[in-house]
């Protein structure tokens, strides 16, 4: 440390120097996507079997983003991030969203920062990055940000976080954060990441969430897959989400894994629960959401339950003299939640919600293709293993991606 | 012979020619660059890899830090990422995009030659690049200074 100080020497003329005022960069990315899912259990027809059900092939823009970063005097930092997710569709157009929106003032450094406004929360390997589809292996995000069953809100308001860097180039990256995410009334919200970033070959951490007393439904029953870790017919819910993460890159090969759990103490409403039975509910939904799993004698208000995820990606880069990169990837990804159910329009997820036991494995195989590194042309297949009426069930599908990210020139 | 006997040659060959590459380059020593109004007269390895990867961000919590990085297939750039930040440069590159696109920083800017990077520097009191030693030998460096990378 002595010695490190000793070369700083003579800062008085260096901080004399004049810093621009603004600075800012425009940059975004287009990701063009196709997704084809093969025949999904339905039902089961009057003789006890199952019934399959065809979906359409669909073309979209998954994402479409367009961002500015920038520095007020090279310390204050700004970013916005604003995004048409789905805009693909010929007979309507897609409201733009805002999905970041935020200023950041250090406070010591680089060791503590505060940023305010509308940010991603620091939470596992990839809610941070989630857009930044052209830059990492797969498609679909991990089950833990999966917009069709999250496990807690993505996005908070108040993050106070830091990078303490090593003297061997090693980083400790941690963060507190909190914001209206789901709270009810005075309730106050916690979460929480620490990360060791051992230089360019890997990451290790945990992240931890906790609503800090009541939470409430982000959606009704009727309007779609939860915002947040809150599922609609809930009257309100106290969770905690926690897990551990891990990468490793070398020569080539990037490994990650996660597992994350969040345990609900919750209380469902009578009134939106009971509109759950206009859906297609199995015998375990039945028996889970009503008194002697009839509706007509009830709901069992008392849900106390656990959802439960991990997953493992690998992949290795082939990089070539032109420029010319293949990424070759396989995944593993493990989804376990009792509570969803499959409509999504009232709030399930079309995956565990569908399944006897509300599990699935989903195995994904798949290569990312950069002709040049602004471009990104993935393809992969995953086939979804679950049990459906008391036999194991595997059904395919298969997505292909675009991606292009841009920028203005400097 | 078939093709696949005919790829798998062509791959050792490849592998060999790949590992013979990184110690011509080693031969020639890399060295940093900064803007002459940097005071720095040294800089610990663990400091410069946590600068080159963002997780510095202000020069002794007063400046901040401007990055000038080299194409990843140039000679400088091939001493520099993998033995030094321990990445393949296609993969820092990737790596910048990523956090850029997270809003975790702005990707450095990049110059091809060593003319190009001098002048950045020159104009960036906080910047900091790198090269080989003979590159910057018989170069103009009014306004740059050149420090040992330990």
């Amino acid at each position: 440390m002595e010695e490190e100080a000793a070369g700083w020497g003579d800062l008085s003329d260096f901080e004399a120097e004049e810093t621009p005022i603004f600075e800012a960069r425009l940059y975004g990315y287009i990701d063009s996507y196709f997704e084809q899912v093969a025949d999904t259990p339905a039902g089961v027809d009057g003789n006890g079997d199952t019934v399959f059900e065809s979906n359409p092939y669909e073309f979209d823009v998954l994402n479409l983003h367009a961002m500015v970063q920038g520095t007020i005097y090279g310390k204050y930092r700004f970013f916005v991030n604003l995004a048409a997710p789905g805009s693909g569709g010929v007979t309507g157009d897609e409201a733009i969203a805002v999905r970041n929106a935020w200023v950041e003032a250090p406070l010591l450094d680089n060791l503590l920062v505060v940023r305010a406004g509308k940010t991603y929360r620091r939470f596992g390997l990839y809610n941070e990055i989630l857009d930044a589809v052209p830059t990492f292996i797969g498609i679909e995000p991990p089950e833990l940000f999966d917009k069709d069953h999250l496990m807690l809100t993505r996005t908070t308001n108040l993050m106070l976080h830091g990078t303490a860097a090593m003297s061997n180039g090693y980083a400790l990256r941690y963060s507190v954060a909190t914001g209206n995410d789901e709270r009810a009334d005075r309730s106050f919200p916690v979460g929480a990441d620490l990360r060791l970033i051992g230089g360019g070959m890997f990451t290790l951490g945990t992240s931890f969430y906790w609503t800090g007393g009541d939470a409430t439904p982000s959606r009704d029953v009727g309007d779609g897959s939860p915002r947040g870790g809150v599922v609609n017919w809930m009257d309100r819910d106290r969770y905690v989400v926690f897990g551990g993460y891990g990468q490793l890159q070398m020569s080539g090969v990037i490994v990650q894994a996660a597992y994350w759990q969040a345990n609900h103490d919750a209380r469902r409403n009578a009134e939106s629960t009971l509109a759950l039975a206009d859906g297609d509910l199995n015998q375990r939904q039945l028996e889970r959401f009503f008194v002697n799993g009839d509706p007509m004698q009830g709901v069992n208000a008392e849900a106390s339950y656990a959802v439960q995820t991990f997953y493992i990606r690998a992949g290795y880069e082939l990089a070539f003299e032109s420029g010319f990169a293949l990424i070759p990837y396989a995944q593993a990804d493990f989804y376990k939640n009792p509570e969803t159910v499959a409509s999504k329009d009232l709030g399930g997820d079309a995956e565990a919600g569908i399944t006897d036991d509300g599990q699935f494995w989903k195995v994904t195989a798949g290569a990312v293709v950069r002709p040049v590194p602004q471009v990104a042309f993935k393809v992969d297949g995953s086939a979804h293993i679950q049990q459906f009426n008391g036999e194991s069930v595997i059904y395919p599908e298969i997505r292909l991606s675009l991606s292009y990210l841009w920028e203005l020139p400097r | 012979m078939n093709a696949l006997g005919r790829c798998l040659i062509a791959s050792l060959l490849f592998g060999m020619a790949a590992t013979a590459a990184p110690d011509t380059a080693h031969a020639d020593e890399v060295v940093l660059l900064l803007n002459k109004r940097n005071p720095t007269k040294k800089i610990p390895r663990g400091k410069v890899v946590s600068m080159f990867l963002g997780n510095t961000a202000f020069w002794h919590g007063v400046v901040p830090v401007k990055l000038v990085v080299r194409g990843a297939k140039t000679d400088a750039g091939n001493a520099f990422y993998e033995p030094v930040v321990q990445m393949t440069g296609a993969r820092y590159e990737a790596y910048w995009t990523s956090r850029q696109l997270a809003g975790q920083g702005v990707k450095p800017q990049s110059a091809d030659t060593i003319t190009r990077v001098v002048e950045l520097l020159k104009k960036n009191p906080g910047a900091i690049s790198f090269a080989l030693a003979s590159e910057v030998e018989g170069q103009d460096l009014a306004g740059v200074k050149v420090v040992k990378l330990p």
